[in-house]
This record gives structure tokens, sequence and C-alpha cells, in this order.
């Protein structure tokens, strides 16, 4: 029991250590191999377009219904409560804006693009590519995490603005709607509670997870055991632990900025 | 040259390598034998650095190469082009780029302009169209992908050439085809090659020495005339196997 206990313990500081290792090794990346001859800027944007703009439409059609449903939640609730719902742009904008748009954004593009970075960097590795770029002396890390995490935190950021933005708009729409509430009013009750720093905290909640994405995508891509049951398992877990650490970084960062 | 010298590796509680040792001299092609997991493939990533032996020496020309650290391997895989089992193409690039992301990695060539001239050269040596160039790997059959693997390795204009089963997954004819190439290129381009097969018949039409591994030890080695009349069961095992394949 205690061998087995043991065990489990070392293989997780072990698999902790090779994450800090990829995570030391991609900054490593970014300030000294980008101004290498083999650091392809295009491949960056590529990635920027690839998780950025073809992940636009499920981000703003899945965070433009949540903002639709938290307007008809919020309203329920405040009438519940208070009696009134004159609150509810303001409750349900500081609530997207701090929490949901960022995380709903990171959650989504974990299950697309962190899935397919992992799939594919597993892939790379079954088919022996890793083992052929160190063999033309490029570090896989430089190669493919380092362009894969530019994408991915300039898509998070943007992103969430974005899709936060039209989520905010179609809200508007459906408190005319369900509430009868004149759009100038939905917008100026909307700013009574949100200030500045929540559009910074919401940046700055969307490059962490913007960096947790590929980098644990990453970490199980290249740790991704033989066969095509390897490649599956490296994908599931690359979702699963991204999905975990978006969670737990959103507690640890919420509390930080604003609970202390 | 390349010398193994006592060279062991293992992983976990499998011994993959046991005190191996042979030598190989300069512009000599050379065939690795053995039966599937005993340790062929491993012997070739220990050359280039992919994998580092537990114990034991590996020389290249007058190089120790196991105590290197990963920056000052970066000469001896400019100086061992290595063709994997897969072809391993990067699937995002065409094949011009793959054939010139060595080059470019490596910094060898200065223009665009004559890293044209060079891959058009390498995937002429492979029997490749020019057709090609601006396919990606996908488009292209399992042969012509192995092809490509070569010209990409060629690229970097080696000195010495490590093939991991060349022919595994190929056709008959298209297997006849590789072998010849390796071959033309080893004697065109004066390199000398280390190829991983289980094709003996193929190891006795163009190896100039023979080298036997099972169970992680070299049990066997000499030219293909003076194998023939070795005693080993499994030397015996790949030879019968060649004689039927051609009859």
């Amino acid at each position: 029991m205690m061998d087995t206990v043991g065990a489990k313990c070392i293989a997780v500081a072990l698999e902790l250590f090779a994450f800090l290792r990829l995570f030391f090794e991609s900054v490593v990346g970014i300030f000294f191999e980008s101004g290498r001859p083999h650091f392809r800027l295009r491949q960056v944007i590529d990635q920027m377009y690839a998780i950025g703009v073809e992940s636009l439409p499920v981000i703003v059609f899945s965070l433009t219904f949540t903002s639709l449903m938290l307007i008809i939640e919020f309203s329920y609730h405040m009438k519940l409560v208070v009696r009134q719902d004159s609150l509810v742009p303001a409750f349900s904008t500081v609530l997207m804006l701090r929490e949901l748009g960022p995380v709903i954004t990171s959650l989504l593009l974990t299950s697309r693009v962190g899935a397919s970075i992992a799939a594919e960097i597993a892939t790379m590795k079954v088919t022996e590519q890793l083992d052929a770029l160190r063999q033309l002396s490029i570090d896989p890390v430089a190669f493919l995490t380092v362009p894969r995490w530019f994408g991915c935190v300039f898509a998070t950021v943007s992103l969430s603005y974005v899709a936060l933005g039209v989520a905010i708009l179609g809200g508007s729409a459906m408190a005319a709607l369900k509430m009868h509430y004149p759009q100038e009013q939905f917008f100026n009750t909307m700013f009574i509670f949100t200030h500045y720093e929540d559009f910074l905290c919401c940046g700055l909640k969307a490059a962490v997870f913007g960096t947790i994405i590929p980098l644990v995508a990453s970490h199980h891509g290249f740790r991704c055991k033989p066969g095509a049951e390897g490649v599956g398992n490296a994908t599931t877990a690359a979702v699963v632990h991204s999905t975990m650490l978006i969670i737990i970084s959103d507690f640890l960062l919420t509390y930080s900025l604003y609970a202390v | 040259m390349i010398r193994f010298d006592k060279v062991c590796k293992s992983f976990g509680a499998k011994t993959v390598l046991d005190r191996v040792s042979f030598e190989i001299s300069q512009g000599q092609i050379v065939f690795v034998i053995g039966k599937s997991g005993m340790g062929k493939s491993v012997l070739l990533k220990n050359i280039v650095g992919l994998l580092r032996p537990d114990s034991g020496e590996i020389w290249l020309e007058n190089e120790e190469l196991t105590a290197l650290d990963e920056l000052r391997y970066l000469g001896v895989r400019k100086k061992c082009g290595m063709v994997f089992q897969h072809p391993a193409l990067l699937d995002s690039l065409t094949i011009y780029e793959n054939v010139a992301f060595g080059i470019r990695s490596l910094g060898l060539l200065d223009s665009e302009e004559k890293i044209e001239k060079s891959v058009v050269e390498k995937l002429r040596l492979t029997h490749l169209g020019l057709d090609v160039l601006q396919l990606y790997p996908q488009d292209l059959s399992f042969g012509m992908q192995k092809r490509a693997a070569i010209a990409r390795t060629l690229a970097v204009e080696p000195s010495y050439l490590l093939f991991d089963e060349p022919t595994t997954g190929l056709d008959p004819v298209t297997t006849n085809a590789i072998n010849k190439l390796i071959q033309d290129l080893s004697r065109q381009l004066k390199v000398t090659a280390l190829v991983v097969s289980h094709d003996m018949h193929c190891a006795l039409t163009i190896a100039d020495k023979i080298l036997f591994l099972d169970q992680g030890r070299m049990i066997a080695e000499g030219s293909p005339s003076s194998l023939m009349k070795s005693p080993l069961s499994l030397v015996q095992q790949f030879l019968s196997e060649a004689k039927e394949r051609l009859l």
C-alpha cells in the first residue's frame, strides 16, 4: 500500500518536474530562439490565425448564449430578493468580465485547440518527426511550443474581449426583449459596477489561461507513449489537466486580484 | 570511422544493447541485421545522440560521443544524416520546405537560389520529379515519402548516412529501388552508410560488412561471403530466407 502511494507520489513529482522543465525551456525559447534563423514568424501568425480566427464563431456563439442565460437568471434572482431587476446589466457584465469571459473562452479553447496541439505533437512523436527535428538540430520546444504559446496567448486575450463585446450586445437585446429595458439604460447601468481594472484583470486571466493551454498540451504530446492509444491518452490528459489547471488558477487569480 | 566499444543500453529492466562492440571504416556500407525489438534502431539513435548509452564508448572519427552535451552534438548531427523508419517528414511543410529545412536550420546556404538548386539536386539523386516540390507529404505514396526523407537527409551533405529500416512497409519493386539508391548514393557521394534492416537479401547484395544483433548482443560480423559459412542458427535462418527470395 505504502509502496503504491510512494510510487504514485514520485510519478506525480516527476510529471510536475517535466512540466516545469518544459515551461522553462519555452521561456528560454521565447527569449533566445526568436532571433534565430529557423524561428518562423509565419508559423506564429499561422497559429494566431488557427487558434484565434478559426475559434471565433464557437466562442462568440457560446459566450452570447451564456450572457442571455445570465440576464434571465439574474432577473429572476433579483426579483426574488429585492423585488426589482434594474441592476441586472451591471451584475451580468461584471460577472462576464471578471469570470465567465476569460474562463469560458479558455475552456472552449482547451477542448478545441489544446486537444489539437496535444494530438499533433503526440503524432509527431509517434512518427519520429520529433526525432527528425532534433536530428536536424532543431529544438522541438522552440519549434513547436513557442509559436503555439504566442498564438494561444494572443488568441485567448483577443477572443475574450471580442466575444465579451458581442455577448454584452446580445445581453442588451435579451434585456430589451425580456425586461423591456431600453438599450441606453442597459449600457448606463452596465458601467455602475464595471471598472477599468476589470478589463485589465480579464486580459490578465486570459493571458494566464492562454499560457496553460499550449504548455499542458505540449507537455502531454512530448510525453506520449507509442501507438494510437498513446496519442488518444495524451489528448485526453491534455484536456483534463488544462481544464483543472484553468479552474484552479482562476480561483488563485480571483483570490489575489479581488479578495485580498 | 564509427566505433562502438562495449556499449550498453537498457530501458528499465530490459537490456537492449549488451556490451556491443564493432567498427565501421570510412566509405563502407554496413548492414545491421536482426529480428524486431533487438535494439537495432536504438543502436543508430545512440550515434546521433537521440538516445544516450548507459555505459561504453562511441567514437566518430576521433571524437568520443557519449560525453558530449546537446550543444556539442550539433556537429555530430551535421556529419551524420539519419533516415528514420517512418519518413518523418513534417506534415505542415511542402516537400520543398521539408528538403530545404535542414539547410535552413543549420544555416548551410546563404541564398534562396542556392537552397533551391540544392533541393532540386537532392530530389534528382533520389529519383523524385520536380512535380512533388509543392506537394505535402500526405499527397505522396509511402515510397515517395521515404525518398523525400532521404533527399532531406542528403541536403545537409552528411559524411555518414544512417538508415533505420529504409524498406519496411514497401513493395518489392520499391524496396529494390531504395536499396539500389542506398548503394548508388554511398558510392557516388563516398559516404559511409550504416543500414539497420531485416532484409538479408539486400544486405548480401550491397553490403561490405554485415553485423548480426540478437538479444542486444553482436553475435556475428563479417563480409557477406564469410557469413555464408556461419554455423549460427539465426544467421542461417536469415540466409535461407534470402535464398528463398532469390528462388
